[in-house]
């Protein structure tokens, strides 16, 4: 087909469309919506989990997990829609997420004594499945929502727009179940909050290009 | 609020009209982003065919994205940024291509050597490289002497995978009906 009879049949298809709302506009419509949610379901999980909140325990974790919202969330929406940026930059942003888990670990491997030992009695003794609950739960609000959101609009870079989305779901889901969980040991933060959500971000990854090829 | 650029740009301002329904601007704003890509697409893709092709595909993805365009934001790093994705998507197909062409190849010349000629010693090769021309010599002197792939000899004569393919069949046959001729 010639080029010029693609602009006749394009111009004839170009019917009235919305444009969309600046990102971050539409960021704080997913910020306000998954709290709201959060808020609405949070006396039923805390009835089933049975531990108050509090945000006192861990600031600077829990500063980082924020931090990884805000920044994340927001390009998650910046990528929505076509724009030049750096690809380095891009890349390592991601980085963000990541901090928090390597400062897990650095914790877990230089402020604990007889890691393997602990290690071992925590998978043998009584699972802590109720933490893995509780990401699981606070991660598919967000995520639900954001994915909604981000199908509207038009990702040209849908891998990396797929994994912004799951990192800021997680690192919600992650800020809810560290202020709700009991234990304060960087083990079981390793072991029961960060093992069990690793397949997420992979399975996004890897489904990112089904995610978002049905958007508009 | 709208960019002071944004504003003094006709592009944003068809493209505005364009996402109201205005067809006339949105068929003003398509002939015009054709006109502005092609040097672009010149500078990147050689083959003119593929040009036109990636140009077709922008235009479609522009088509298909124009809901996400901020009205009043300057147009031309939106458009730039899904002219740049297409030209890398197709430098990646490309490349994927290229690979499994030169694959299959590679079979098909492990196969030509096995039916066609059967030369035992790396002399007999040479001897008979006066015979073909001097650049097919080259290509088979690559390919047989130095066990390099077909990738690696059109590199090395700055030819395509497929004009190095067609110069060796060719060799291969004048060396085959000369081998016949000797024996």
């Amino acid at each position: 087909m010639k080029t010029e009879k693609l602009i006749d049949l394009l111009a004839r298809d170009g019917k009235p469309v919305k444009p969309m709302q600046h990102p971050p506009v539409r960021f704080a419509i997913w910020l306000l919506l998954t709290s709201a949610l959060i808020l609405f379901t949070y006396p039923a999980v805390s009835y089933f989990f049975g531990h108050p909140f509090q945000l006192n325990r861990d600031l600077t974790g829990f500063f980082l997990l924020f931090a990884t919202t805000l920044i994340l969330g927001f390009l998650a929406f910046v990528l929505n829609s076509p724009v030049l940026m750096n690809p380095i930059l891009k890349y390592l942003i991601s980085a963000v997420f990541f901090i928090w888990i390597a400062r897990t670990i650095v914790m877990v491997f230089f402020l604990e004594e007889s890691v393997f030992e602990h290690l071992m009695h925590m998978y043998s003794g009584h699972p802590h499945t109720g933490c893995m609950a509780n990401t699981y739960i606070y991660f598919i609000i967000p995520f639900f929502i954001i994915i909604l959101m981000l199908r509207t609009g038009y990702t040209l870079d849908k891998h990396l727009a797929g994994f912004y989305a799951v990192t800021a779901s997680l690192s919600i889901a992650e800020l809810m179940t560290s202020a709700m969980c009991p234990h304060a040991e960087p083990l079981h933060t390793l072991v029961w909050h960060i093992v069990p959500i690793i397949p997420l971000p992979i399975a996004v990854w890897i489904l990112s290009e089904k995610i978002f090829t049905n958007a508009k | 609020m709208p960019d002071q650029e944004a504003e003094k740009d006709p592009l944003s301002s068809l493209m505005d009209q364009s996402q109201k329904g205005n067809q006339n601007a949105y068929k003003q704003l398509l002939s015009q982003i054709q006109i502005e890509l092609k040097p672009l697409l010149i500078k990147k893709i050689a083959n003119e065919e593929d040009r036109e092709d990636i140009l077709q595909n922008i235009l479609i993805a522009i088509h298909n994205a124009r809901h996400s365009y901020t009205p009043g934001r300057p147009f031309r790093p939106w458009m730039s940024a899904i002219a740049n994705h297409k030209i890398i998507d197709y430098y990646r197909q490309k490349n994927r291509q290229s690979s499994r062409e030169t694959d299959q190849e590679d079979t098909d010349f492990a196969w030509n050597d096995e039916t066609q000629i059967r030369l035992e010693t790396n002399e007999q090769i040479e001897s008979l490289l006066g015979k073909v021309s001097q650049k097919q010599a080259r290509i088979l002197k690559y390919m047989k002497l130095e066990g390099l792939s077909v990738k690696e000899t059109a590199t090395l004569m700055e030819m395509s995978v497929s004009a190095v393919k067609v110069a060796a069949h060719r060799a291969y046959k004048k060396l085959k009906k000369e081998i016949e001729k000797e024996s």
